[in-house]
């Protein structure tokens, strides 16, 4: 057993393929981007200029677009984990003690805005949320709130929030299934030996449930945030960053200086200081979240 | 310097109203009468040098049914009935991404053979990247091509030209003469008939002006042309981008920025202006929601396109951007430029055909032509008028000839390419929650950068 | 559950069901709605003269058929290639002893935290050295990369409910260490191995801006682009743009109300442990 579990051919075979992958994709790229950024080239193969590490020294002190870019996705961040998440584990919790045929058509409808393409979903946001002829100032004229009727993407300050609620909208289904996923995981007995003690209701759930769903809170949670980071289709097909920057994001900002405003080299900095902002909020959320995980 | 040059190109369209005859040798028949050169071409073909190609070409019109796309397909189209040998692969994308991509293109040395541009900035961009092909000028003189004095100012870099200009641009507002006789309002010819027609619009529930603000480079142009309104002056805005002065030196341009956001206070634009892009605000426009679009020239084929309601062909209007009371600018003054066209890629793997077409397409016959028989566009060459011009096309010659300056140029594009996106992102801040004097700092900054 | 919670409950599920699939009602109508009748004042309607000839200028003008062979060609291919690389690390990562092992495992996640679109401008630079721009590969390769790290996340868990004595037994009567991953372990990972090729199938099918960004040729687009492109070329005609959109989508859906349940499964047992 043990030698054919350690035929050292095996594992190479097994693990160099999507190592290399890895090593082809990822790794490649950034050490291509490295070299990138510190030169002011406006298009890779074209001439070169080293620049040091100046445009490093512009992004982190003089670019407010970078900063506001990194703080909106904070805030984003900040929405899924408070706003989206919290909703997924009830619906995840409620959705199991409904049971029967009527939970598993409730998961598949819950679920459906997930398969639908980006591009769609952005378009079709834009369109539904149009103050002119869109629905849903449609909708609130039709229950009397018309006097909530809003510019809802085109206004500075309703802007991000708009965001949050499309990609809650369609990134809902995704959060469900994993919580649904961790409650089907918790052993009926568990409850049965809770409800002796006199467990009920909300105080059993707070109680019982919610930290026997901690490894995968964890894992939601850090993923929720790197998601916030990386957002890209949906602002670049909706508000392209604007209005007035309020919606800028990286990925938005790194899309355009690169390729609207020819700035490859400069571009290709922010994707280095974007990466390691990735990379540390991973490091952290994962510090903060998995602490004292129950084994169960 | 624009101004000689707009007196020559209002005095040369002149020339050509007054006319017309005289020059049918290089219009008219269209294929009869170019039957030589065709004939040369295919003669080529038979004789074995033009074993079949493929060329490449890239586009920004993917609506090839109407519009400028169906000018543009109606070119290829005749291109390769006389060409039997050559093949035209066309990708069209929609503008953003085709900007987008055509930066890709540039930075892959992508074969294209020929290529869609814009002046200014992008162009710009593409030339220092060695992308484009260098034309010389000698070989787009005289009549068979036809190109009005001081159209390749966009195109040319460091003396050399680099492409060669479609259309000749300039801005107006367009609008919707129904919605303004039925509700009784007065079309603006001053800025504060303009706020208060607006005023009335919203108090209807109409939205006033259609704004593509999420392209952003539409409301810099405004701005530029507020500027002018102001000033009198077409050269302080250039001056200020090319650095030779600072924006903070002409009072009028801080002025212009207070004044573009009071379009922005008073509601003058769309609701949803913010998030609207070309399409979207067209289509605001052209289903009659709203009572003025801000655009170019290059939409006089609005008028004759079939896939729009009639009753709104019917009252399309085209007026000049409104004075303001107290400048020294008038309504004759045009922002104009020439700011799409065509370009030669070095990379191409067929030179010598790729420019033969690109020579055939840029004839006065073919593109200049077509555009304005089918009144889709105005073109950078002379054109005689037809006798079957829409009314919007009379309108669209007229502000043309009447023209007492032009710009030459759009600041935006004036610059390179950062200079473009930090300016336009500038003009977008200033509208949502910037402040005018910061964004003047905000422009003198992207200029100094360059 | 007392019967009124219960009540109160289903309602207030309805009320969300509602919410999520009321867009996508709406978007369906409006597909058959004229142009003018964007702006009426109802919310839902039958429209008196429906427009299908939207779905006909989708079908024909938005060359559907064409992309959709291409998506379906690019999302088989990456579907094929990630399952195949992501069963065989994640057995490694479980069942094989190796030094270094939690390492790679660590490394190969970072591939989740890795932005895509911070690789995406050198990528294009070197596809277009290797000449893989304007080939299936150009968004095979990618698509891959970028599946990989979250499949062999979900299969790892997965595997480590798998119980040991599947592979002893195998082993005893002599299997090779392939036969036994390919063999035996990949049909009892199914359930994980469906939700891995969904989850593949979702990001290739709706995945644009590499698409776009690495495929020039018109024949080897995909779907995303066509709804991009096709909102150009009718840029007036919402009708038309929002038919491109609902036959885009309709697949996806479909794929989905098949293997809805087998998804689940795979995600309960592989999820929860991390």
């Amino acid at each position: 057993m043990h030698k054919v579990l350690s035929n050292k051919l095996a594992i190479f075979t097994f693990v160099f393929p999507g190592l290399a992958f890895f090593l082809f994709m990822f790794v490649a790229p950034v050490i291509l981007s490295f070299y990138y950024s510190m030169t002011d080239t406006i298009a890779p193969g074209l001439d070169v200029n080293m620049v040091g590490l100046s445009n490093y020294t512009e992004l982190l002190f003089h670019d407010e677009r970078f900063w506001l870019s990194l703080r909106n996705a904070i805030l984003l961040g900040l929405g899924f984990v408070l706003i989206q998440h919290p909703i997924c584990i009830f619906f995840a919790i409620m959705l199991d003690r409904i049971g029967g045929k009527s939970e598993k058509w409730f998961r598949t409808i819950f679920f459906i805005p997930c398969v639908i393409s980006v591009v769609v979903i952005s378009r079709m946001w834009l369109t539904l949320l149009d103050p002119t002829f869109g629905m849903f100032n449609k909708l609130l004229s039709v229950i009397g709130l018309d006097s909530l009727q809003h510019v809802w993407l085109g206004d500075p300050n309703t802007a991000l929030g708009s965001l949050l609620t499309i990609l809650i909208w369609s990134g809902f289904g995704w959060g469900l299934l994993f919580y649904y996923a961790g409650v089907k995981g918790i052993p009926e007995d568990i409850y049965e030996a809770a409800r002796l003690d006199g467990a009920v209701g909300f105080k059993l759930h707070w109680k019982m449930t919610i930290p026997l769903l901690k490894p995968v809170i964890a894992v939601q949670m850090t993923l929720a945030i790197v998601t916030a980071l990386k957002q890209m289709e949906t602002v670049y097909l909706t508000t392209n960053g604007g209005p007035g920057d309020s919606t800028q994001f990286v990925a938005v900002y790194l899309y355009n200086q690169a390729f609207a405003a020819s700035q490859y080299g400069y571009a290709n900095a922010i994707s280095i200081l974007f990466i390691l902002v990735c990379l540390l909020a991973t490091f952290v959320s994962n510090k903060l979240v998995k602490g004292d995980s129950i084994e169960y | 310097m624009s101004k000689p040059i707009s007196k020559s190109l209002a005095s040369a369209i002149a020339l050509m109203v007054a006319v017309p005859v005289a020059l049918t040798a290089c219009g008219g028949n269209n294929n009869n009468s170019n039957s030589g050169a065709a004939a040369t071409n295919s003669a080529a073909a038979s004789n074995g040098s033009g074993e079949s190609v493929t060329l490449r070409f890239f586009s920004n019109l993917p609506d090839r049914k109407s519009g400028q796309g169906l000018i543009e397909q109606t070119v290829i189209d005749n291109y390769v009935k006389e060409n039997p040998n050559v093949k035209i692969e066309v990708e069209a994308l929609a503008e953003e991404p085709f900007k987008n991509k055509l930066k890709a293109y540039m930075a892959s040395n992508e074969p294209v053979d020929v290529t869609m541009v814009h002046f200014g900035a992008e162009l710009g961009t593409l030339v220092s990247a060695g992308w484009i092909e260098e034309l010389n000028p000698a070989d787009y003189e005289g009549e068979t091509y036809n190109f009005l004095p001081g159209v390749f100012k966009g195109f040319t870099f460091n003396d050399k030209l680099y492409g060669l200009p479609r259309n000749s641009d300039y801005e107006v507002i367009y609008y919707n003469k129904k919605l303004f006789a039925d509700n009784g309002i007065k079309v603006p010819t001053t800025l504060d008939e303009l706020f208060e027609a607006s005023k009335a619009f919203r108090d209807k529930g109409i939205e006033p002006m259609s704004m593509n603000g999420k392209d952003l480079w539409s409301m810099a142009v405004m701005y530029q042309n507020i500027a002018q309104r102001l000033s009198g002056d077409q050269n302080s805005i250039l001056d200020a981008t090319a650095g030779t002065k600072k924006f903070a030196d002409d009072a009028n341009l801080l002025e212009a920025a207070k004044i573009l956001k009071r379009f922005a206070d008073e509601k003058v634009f769309n609701t949803a202006y913010m998030t609207m892009d070309y399409g979207a605000s067209q289509n605001l426009f052209t289903q009659g929601k709203a009572a003025m679009w801000y655009m170019g020239s290059w939409e006089a084929g609005m008028a004759s396109n079939e896939s729009l309601p009639q009753e709104f062909r019917d009252n399309l209007g085209v007026i000049q951007f409104p004075t303001i009371t107290g400048g020294k600018g008038i309504a004759d003054d045009l922002i104009a430029w020439n700011g799409g066209g065509y370009a030669l890629v070095k990379a191409s793997k067929h030179p010598e055909e790729a420019k033969k077409f690109f020579d055939y397409m840029m004839r006065a016959d073919q593109w200049a032509k077509i555009a304005w028989d089918t009144g889709a566009a105005v073109p950078a060459q002379k054109y005689e008028l037809t006798g079957n011009e829409t009314e919007v096309q009379k309108q669209l010659t007229d502000i043309l000839l009447n023209a007492a300056s032009t710009s030459g140029m759009t600041f935006n594009d004036a610059g390179t390419a950062a200079f473009k996106d930090a300016s336009q992102n500038a003009v977008g801040k200033l509208l949502t929650s910037g402040s005018p004097e910061k964004f003047i700092e905000e422009l003198q900054a992207a200029a100094d950068k360059q | 559950m007392r019967p009124s919670r219960k009540w109160m409950l289903w309602t207030f599920f309805l009320l969300v069901a509602l919410v999520q699939l009321f867009p996508l009602l709406w978007l369906a109508n409006f597909s058959i709605v004229e142009a003018s009748g964007f702006f009426t004042d109802k919310i839902l309607f039958w429209p008196d003269a429906p427009q299908w000839h939207n779905y006909v200028n989708a079908w024909v003008d938005g060359k559907f058929p064409r992309y959709l062979l291409n998506s379906v060609v690019v999302s088989a291919a990456t579907i094929i290639l990630t399952v195949v690389i992501s069963v065989s690390m994640a057995y490694a990562f479980t069942r094989m002893q190796w030094k270094g092992r939690s390492v790679v495992y660590s490394i190969i996640l970072l591939g989740i935290m890795i932005p895509i679109h911070a690789t995406l401008l050198p990528n294009f630079a070197i596809f277009k050295e290797l000449g893989l721009t304007n080939s299936y590969w150009g968004l095979i390769l990618p698509y891959t990369a970028v599946s990989v790290p979250f499949a062999t996340f979900i299969l790892t868990g997965f595997m480590k409910s798998i119980p040991l004595a599947v592979e002893e037994s195998a082993v005893v009567d002599g299997a090779s260490i392939y036969r036994i991953v390919f063999r035996i372990i990949l049909p009892l990972t199914m359930p994980a191995v469906v939700t891995v090729a969904v989850s593949t199938f979702l990001t290739c099918w709706n995945e644009f801006i590499m698409a776009y960004t690495f495929i020039s040729k018109d024949a080897l687009k995909t779907l995303p682009f066509s709804v991009m492109n096709f909102a150009g070329q009718y840029s007036s005609d919402y009708g038309s743009q929002f038919a491109v959109m609902v036959l885009t989508s309709i697949p996806a859906v479909i794929i989905y109300a098949i293997f809805n349940e087998k998804i689940t499964k795979g995600v309960t047992a592989g999820a929860v442990k991390g």
